[in-house]
């Protein structure tokens, strides 16, 4: 879906795992973190070039990424957003009977 | 930290859909299983009928000089019976036998994983399966229940005429309208919590696809 560069639209999913394996490790090189990721090292420097110019992350000049306070505010963002709605939902107890 | 709360309930929130969604595959499971239900049923009922349909052909009505009559169609009875157990089976094993919660390995991921699932849920399959799944299982209640009526209704028949040559030394005291409204009131009286808890589930699910059909609206029209 994403192979190439994400312009328009990303993958929120990809986006999601790279700022989750970013929080939980700090600060990765990119090797390791399209290993954490689980996604080719291309479609992941794609990635982090959107996220980049964005600001959601830094990258140090030994190609360490590090998830700065503007990435970690739209993680929660994106969290809070989708909770304000899939917290309404209320799922009936359904059991098919035959 | 209270993140970290909001993104276990988001994941829990998307496991509640995940485990609806699979019981909407049960609820499915009557659409695929329906037609052969209705087959076996009804191949049964015709059994039965032509049988009932011959002894009163061949005049082997019951009467006091034939009581031979009297055990053939109550063992004639044994059929629309056998049909229906083999009918619910069917559908049983059929209900039974869909996979679900292939999800979760997925979703034990966290938040991202739950994020993946509702990004890539196809909502108008979904919505489709569940208006499907809720018709099948309507029409499947109802003819479980027709099917119950012919039963009562036939062994009502046998065992009120029955009584009727006994006590009354009389062939026919009610006429089949009775035995038909007096077996409806038992079916009725039956299966009357089950008939309740269907449409009870049925409201739910009407009610389900109203909250999706506004959960995928807003999902689908966000710009993050």
């Amino acid at each position: 879906m994403n192979s190439e560069k994400p312009s328009s639209k990303p993958d929120l999913y990809v986006i999601a795992r790279i700022i989750n394996v970013l929080k939980e490790k700090q600060r990765l090189n990119r090797t390791a973190l399209a290993t954490s990721t689980g996604l080719a090292y291309d479609k992941l420097v794609n990635y982090l070039g959107w996220m980049s110019e964005r600001k959601f992350i830094e990258i140090d000049d030994d190609g360490n990424v590090r998830l700065t306070k503007a990435g970690t505010d739209a993680y929660n963002e994106l969290v809070r957003w989708i909770m304000k709605y899939v917290g309404q939902l209320r799922f009936p107890r359904l059991r098919p009977r035959t | 930290m209270t993140e970290m709360i909001t993104e276990e309930s988001v994941v829990s929130k998307v496991q509640e859909l995940m485990e609806t969604l699979d019981n909407i595959k049960r609820y499915n499971a009557f659409a695929t299983s329906l037609k052969k239900f209705v087959i076996i049923i009804v191949g049964f009922m015709t059994v039965f009928t032509i049988i009932m349909g011959m002894i009163d052909f061949y005049d082997l009505r019951p009467s006091l000089d034939s009581p031979i009559s009297f055990s053939v169609s109550f063992l004639a009875l044994l059929i629309p019976i056998i049909g229906i157990v083999a009918g619910v089976l069917f559908v049983r094993r059929k209900v039974n036998s869909v996979r679900t919660g292939e999800w979760k390995e997925e979703l034990s991921h966290g938040f991202p994983s739950a994020l993946k699932m509702l990004v890539e849920l196809d909502w108008e399959v979904t919505f489709d399966e569940i208006s499907l799944g809720k018709l099948s299982y309507v029409l499947y209640g109802l003819m479980k229940t027709a099917a119950y009526w012919v039963v009562t209704f036939s062994a009502l028949r046998l065992l009120g005429t029955a009584a009727t040559l006994l006590v009354l030394q009389r062939a026919e005291f009610f006429g089949g309208f009775f035995w038909g409204a007096f077996a409806f009131l038992i079916v009725l009286f039956a299966l009357g919590n089950d008939l309740l808890r269907r449409y009870k589930e049925i409201h739910s699910l009407d009610m389900l696809l109203m909250e999706l059909r506004w959960f995928s609206f807003e999902f689908r029209k966000a710009e993050f």
